[in-house]
């Protein structure tokens, strides 16, 4: 699996303070900690940013790859930012994101075939967010016609199904696996990819890994290609590289229907055990829902 | 529960050759879940994934159209028991009874309230749909007459109540066009009741007592191939009722029963003497299942509340819901009142303008379309920030309406302050209000005051 490290982001309080000063240290610290954590991409969020994005852009990306070797994932919704980074980029960049909304895809898309990138597409649609998978299976469609008639070969196409968080609408939780489980056959060729923390956002942060661990375990059993993670959880990071087969053969049987006695299951396998039928809307989420 | 579109595409072949006249297999696939499309379209579907189809080749519980120009309703259609579970369809359509022993000034006065009461909550129009016209006079001239006054002079949809054949044959001849509701069949008229349904191609209501009489009135409509049907289970105690419905919507939606797969007819009207009393089983009936629910009469503090809970009950809760663009006034507001900015999210809207209202200081509130978005999830979509704003505020008229040019955004925006402040080319101060809704009462009334 491509794991993409989530963690130079413009929203932390820190971090966000670092891009504006334009603190190049603490930004390459940043990239060398996650490098070493095993990334594979590292995503660069420079949110909005509509009044300095193509300068900063530029900056970002040329200040992380003089210390690491890795490919970046490029993640604004101004064009021009994308642009700008995409010029000074080495390797091949992740765009992240375009989706059906005209804005976006007319000027963002070219970008991808004229610099060969490879191109996040959310499945959000003109008329907002997806309702429910077949919202996401009928924007998908769509989505993957209009990057491929602009040039990008399938591989290089990498469908976003949005998750959102848990303690907001289970339902949607939910979609985006039924979603994930026809994907393959939905876009053949493509990649899925996932912005997993959010699943867990709005969740005490102690808690925070369960869920990112059991969501990521559970789209993992339909082949899930690629997830944009907290670099720093190093179990995130074994379970992605499919070193824990015995927990996801266990998320995999109770996605099943089997049914296990959890509270008799060793203590990681119950923590993992629990949060699945959390994730699958077996059993309503709460903040003690490990205590139950 | 129904399978959804993607649980349907999975068991295609996934040839996509077009051959069942869409596309694609998922295209297909969608139309079926939607029970727009027949199985049978497809030449290729394997025995094995017909069998699984079964269920969706007819939908569980089926769609009927009352009306066909003006107000027309829609009923039925449902595919849950549980809003939350996905949403609830299609609205239940609101009926005034009117009888035509009623003298024609009283009738008059409530076509009237039919057309009047019309109520514009925060962009969306509520009204109620139908006029339930019942025979009590035992007089065809009389009954035509009545429903040819009401055709004349309201777009409301037309539901004829009378149990006698030829009455409802003389009714329909005069309004068959609108495609009335016909109430009600029963064991005794059935036969002539069908062939009416029949020869006017409109919906028909069977009346039973009790479910199982219902359900053989049903199977017998659908063996003389009508379709569109209501039910009428004949309880008219609240618990009763209340449980028809459920067990109605159960057998339909988990026990496949064909026969009890119709909307309801609620007769509230019938249920108490009370019009209060009638609105509060119309809101559990809105809630629970109702599909044409008759009052004996509108007042405007009885028909709002159950309009409004129609609304918040058949809003689909997987869309965040928008209100439109603009300037609302708050209060009345004059050319020193403060300005205020939010996003065109419908609960961010209601907590706010609510906020403000308790307030009691009157006020301007500029909403700008965020595409249904929060405050933050607009501003982290780059639909809310200051190069987006700025041109709201120079177009959206506000400028001629108050003198000054001080404007309070939400206090999650303060990033965006001083590059808002730079892209209003310096003409407007911007003031960062607070963060959260129930602090603006205090913000206005002590902040603003001083500046
Ligand atoms: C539900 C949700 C979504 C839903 C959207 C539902 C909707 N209708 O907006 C979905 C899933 C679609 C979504 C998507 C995204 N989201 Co989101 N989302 C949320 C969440 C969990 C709740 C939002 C909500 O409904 N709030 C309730 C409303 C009523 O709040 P409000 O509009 O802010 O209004 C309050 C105040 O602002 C104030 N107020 C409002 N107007 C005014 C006006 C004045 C004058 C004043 C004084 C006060 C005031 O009063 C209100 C009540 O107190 C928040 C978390 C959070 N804590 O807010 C994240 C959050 C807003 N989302 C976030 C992000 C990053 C995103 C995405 C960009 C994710 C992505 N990478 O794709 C996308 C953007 C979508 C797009 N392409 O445009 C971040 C934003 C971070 C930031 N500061 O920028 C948040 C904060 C989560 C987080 N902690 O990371 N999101
Ligand atoms: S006819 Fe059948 S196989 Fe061909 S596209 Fe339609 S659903 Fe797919």
């Amino acid at each position: 699996m491509i794991l993409v490290g989530e963690n130079i982001n413009i929203m932390s309080k820190t971090i966000g303070a670092a891009i504006r000063n334009r603190d190049a240290a603490t930004i390459q610290q940043l990239a060398r900690q996650q490098a070493g954590a095993g990334m594979d991409y590292l995503d660069l969020n420079i949110g909005p940013a509509r009044r300095d994005g193509p300068e900063l852009m530029e900056w970002i990306v040329k200040t992380v790859q003089e210390v690491v070797e890795l490919p970046l994932s490029l993640d604004t919704t101004n064009p021009d930012a994308m642009e700008a980074g995409l010029k000074v980029h080495r390797g091949k960049a992740i765009i992240n994101s375009i989706s059906l909304q005209p804005e976006r895809l007319e000027r963002m898309l070219p970008l991808a075939k004229q610099y060969g990138a490879a191109v996040v597409g959310l499945l959000w649609g003109t008329e907002g967010m997806p309702r429910d998978a077949d919202d996401r299976a009928a924007l998908c469609v769509e989505l993957v016609q209009r990057v491929m008639d602009a040039g990008v070969p399938p591989e290089d196409i990498l469908i976003d199904p949005i998750v959102t968080p848990v303690s907001a609408d289970i339902g949607q939780v939910i979609a985006v696996v039924e979603f994930m489980s026809a994907f393959k056959d939905l876009a053949p060729g493509c990649k899925s990819i996932v912005g997993l923390s959010n699943v867990s956002n709005g969740t005490p942060t102690e808690l925070r890994p369960h869920l990112n661990r059991a969501y990521l375990a559970m789209l993992m059993k339909y082949g899930l290609d690629a997830a944009i993670v907290n670099a720093f959880d190093e179990e995130l990071v074994k379970l992605a590289r499919g070193e824990m087969p015995e927990i996801l053969n266990l998320v995999h049987r109770i996605m099943d229907g089997e049914r296990f006695d959890v509270n008799e299951l060793p203590e990681k396998e119950r923590i993992y055990a629990k949060t699945t039928l959390v994730l699958m809307g077996k059993v309503v989420y709460s903040h003690s829902w490990l205590e139950a | 529960m129904p399978l959804s579109g993607i649980e349907i595409f999975k068991l295609l072949p996934k040839k996509n050759c077009g051959e069942c006249g869409v596309p694609t297999c998922l295209a297909f696939a969608m139309n079926l879940a939607q029970g727009k499309a027949e199985l049978d379209a497809c030449p290729y579907i394997s025995d094995e994934a017909r069998e699984k189809l079964a269920e969706v080749a007819a939908p569980p519980i089926r769609e009927v159209v009352i009306g066909s120009d003006g107000r027309v309703v829609k009923v039925g259609g449902e595919t849950v028991l549980f809003r939350h579970e996905k949403t609830f369809v299609n609205p239940p359509g609101i009926a005034m009874l009117i009888s035509d022993t009623m003298d024609d000034s009283e009738i008059d006065a409530r076509i009237d309230r039919i057309n009047s009461m019309v109520y514009d909550r925060a962009g969306f129009i509520l009204r109620p749909e139908i006029a339930a016209l019942r025979c009590d006079s035992g007089s065809k001239e009389r009954f035509t007459d009545v429903v040819g006054r009401i055709i004349s002079s309201s777009d409301c949809s037309i539901m004829l109540i009378s149990y006698d054949p030829s009455i409802q044959c003389a009714a329909l001849e005069v309004c068959k066009a609108k495609r009335p509701l016909i109430y009600a069949a029963t064991s005794e008229n059935i036969d002539e009741m069908m062939e009416l349904a029949k020869e006017y191609a409109c919906p028909l209501a069977v009346k039973g007592n009790g479910l199982s009489e219902v359900a053989r009135l049903t199977s017998t409509a659908i063996q003389a191939g009508l379709k569109d049907l209501l039910i009428d289970t004949g309880a008219r105690s609240l618990k009763e009722a209340f449980v028809h419905h459920i067990m109605l919507r159960r057998g339909a939606l988990i026990g496949k029963i064909r026969e009890l797969g119709f909307p309801t007819v609620v007769m509230a009207c019938e249920m108490s003497d009370d019009l209060l009393m009638q609105t509060l089983i119309g809101a559990i009936f809105i809630a629970k299942y109702g599909g044409i629910i008759v009052l004996s009469d509108f007042q405007g503090h009885s028909l709002y509340p159950l309009l409004l809970a129609r609304m918040n009950i058949y809003t689909d809760p997987r869309k965040p819901l928008a209100v439109e663009e603009g300037i609302y006034e708050i209060g009345k507001p004059t050319e020193e009142s403060p300005v205020l900015l939010t996003c065109n999210f419908s609960l961010t809207y209601f907590l706010v303008s609510t906020e403000i209202e308790n307030s009691r200081v009157p006020s301007w509130l500029l909403v700008k379309d965020t595409e249904g978005l929060s405050v933050m999830t607009a501003w982290a979509g780059g639909k809310f920030t200051a190069d987006v704003i700025a041109p709201f505020i120079k177009k959206c008229g506000i400028e001629s309406r108050v003198k000054h040019r001080k404007l309070i955004i939400p206090g999650y925006l303060a990033p965006e302050s001083g590059a808002l402040e730079e892209e209003l080319g310096g003409e407007w101060e911007i003031l960062v209000g607070p963060r959260e809704a129930a602090n603006i009462p205090a913000y206005l009334r002590t902040v603003w005051q001083a500046a």
